[in-house]
């Protein structure tokens, strides 16, 4: 305990700038001791110290300047640059993460459900990657924002108020419309290469080791594309305008409907047409998938327009967007009483 | 919070202002850290070393008091003392003070 007054001293002055910690130390140690006798014990240097309180307390009344990484003034533009920043970077790294795991899962030929895992781990590893990204340099970009800037703030007046107060109900929160654009784009993106060919599926492990065909029959669906890409078109529309009306309005309410039906008239579209599916892909069928009756499917497939399996899959589509089109509706005419 | 941890904290939000004054009004001649301390906590007020130390290196880096280090004798001390700047300062401050007592007695006698 013999150099206990030199070690208070040094936690002292290590919290504080390089320049001041000379002089502080030389006065706090006079001042220490000052406050003890001649010979003093151990106990009486305990004693003194303790009265003394915590360094860290310490050290921080002898600073100027407050301590914070983002003042309270910026906190709260902060958090709600956060609020949008962090869901639309997770939106666009999960579709990114999808598109490369897929594409690297055909590139090395894997299989069944291992294409899942390498899927769901690269979304999901890039995912976080770009959140942490995005976090780290949302908060560099206030935290410098907050040293340069508002030394002299302009006089606040009643002109920077909200334009609007909030509607309570029906509002639709920024994040959604940015994800919704995102996957929009997205979807139309993936779709068109679906339809195009370019995007072989691997369908499952058997014996023979990974198949991979495409699903879709590139050339018979050149003319469907247009169809994708004008509901992908819309689909964005409605998305823009909930990001600029933000709230459920006749207007937003009329494009959410429309994106609805156009996606579901693409979908019937393109299922019904003869000469879909891919003659791989319908090969494949008739050899068969374990337990499942392929050959009547197969026939399906090939027949077109008006096998069972294609009238299920638009009876589920048609309900899907009845579904979403009569939500739209709802939450407009809800909106519009508050 | 018990009501006399309450009071305590306001108290120590009153006394916290009127420190600054006693501090600049203390200081007409050199002192050292300690004395200072010892000085004031012998005319009641009830100030702690952690607190008086620190202020005193502030109020010198704003320029209101000076220092000089005395290395005669046998353990080199840090005195310091009002500046010119500190001394107009202090005056415009223990008006203010006088004032502000003033004003303060007349709001609650009226209240009462």
């Amino acid at each position: 305990m013999n150099n206990l007054i030199e070690r208070y001293v040094y936690d002292v002055t290590r919290r504080l700038p390089e320049k001041e910690r000379e002089d502080v130390k030389r006065e706090l140690n006079a001042n220490i001791l000052d406050m003890l006798p001649e010979e003093p014990t151990d106990e009486d240097i305990g004693n003194a110290l303790n009265g003394m309180g915590s360094p860290a307390k310490l050290a921080d009344s002898y600073r100027q300047t407050p301590r914070c990484l983002i003042s309270p003034t910026l906190y709260d533009e902060y958090i709600s640059a956060l609020k949008w920043v962090l869901p639309l970077v997770g939106a666009i790294f999960l579709i990114i993460g999808v598109v490369v795991g897929f594409a690297q899962a055909v590139r090395e030929g894997v299989a069944g459900v291992d294409w899942i895992e390498l899927l769901v781990s690269g979304t999901i590893s890039g995912a976080i990657d770009g959140l942490i990204q995005a976090f780290f340099w949302t908060t560099v970009g206030f935290a410098i924002a907050d040293r340069l800037g508002h030394k002299d703030e302009e006089q606040w007046t009643v002109d920077k108020l909200p334009k609007e107060l909030p509607q309570s109900k029906g509002a639709i929160p920024l994040s959604e419309g940015i994800v919704e654009l995102v996957l929009a784009a997205a979807f139309t993106a993936i779709g068109v290469a679906l339809l195009m060919g370019y995007i072989p599926i691997v369908f499952s492990r058997s014996a023979y080791g990974s198949r991979v065909m495409t699903l879709f029959n590139g050339d018979a669906l050149g003319a469907s594309i247009p169809v994708v890409i004008i509901a992908g078109v819309i689909s964005a529309a409605a998305a823009i305008l909930k990001m600029i009306k933000r709230r459920w309005c006749v207007p937003v309410c009329c494009l959410s409907v429309a994106d609805d039906l156009a996606g579901l008239g693409a979908v019937l579209y393109i299922i019904t047409k003869p000469n879909v599916w891919d003659t791989s892909f319908i090969r494949f069928m008739y050899e068969g998938v374990e337990g499942v009756a392929s050959a009547a499917i197969a026939n399906d497939l090939a027949s077109g327009g008006s096998g069972v399996l294609v009238t299920a899959t638009g009876i589920i589509a048609a309900v899907i967007s009845l579904i979403c089109c009569t939500v739209a509706i709802i939450k407009t005419v809800r909106a519009s009483r508050s | 919070m018990a009501d006399n941890e309450r009071l305590q904290s306001y108290v120590t939000e009153l006394r916290r202002g009127s420190l600054v004054l006693a501090v600049l009004g203390s200081l007409k001649a050199p002192r050292y850290g300690y004395a200072l301390l010892q000085t004031l906590q012998a005319r009641g007020m009830e100030i702690e070393a952690n607190t008086l130390y620190p202020l005193m290196r502030r109020l010198e880096e704003q320029g209101l008091l000076k220092s000089s280090w005395d290395t005669t004798e046998s353990r080199p001390r840090k005195y310091y003392e009002i500046s010119e700047e500190g001394d107009g300062l202090y005056r415009a401050l223990l008006d203010e003070w006088t004032r502000l007592g003033e004003r303060i007695a007349a709001i609650c006698r009226e209240d009462d």
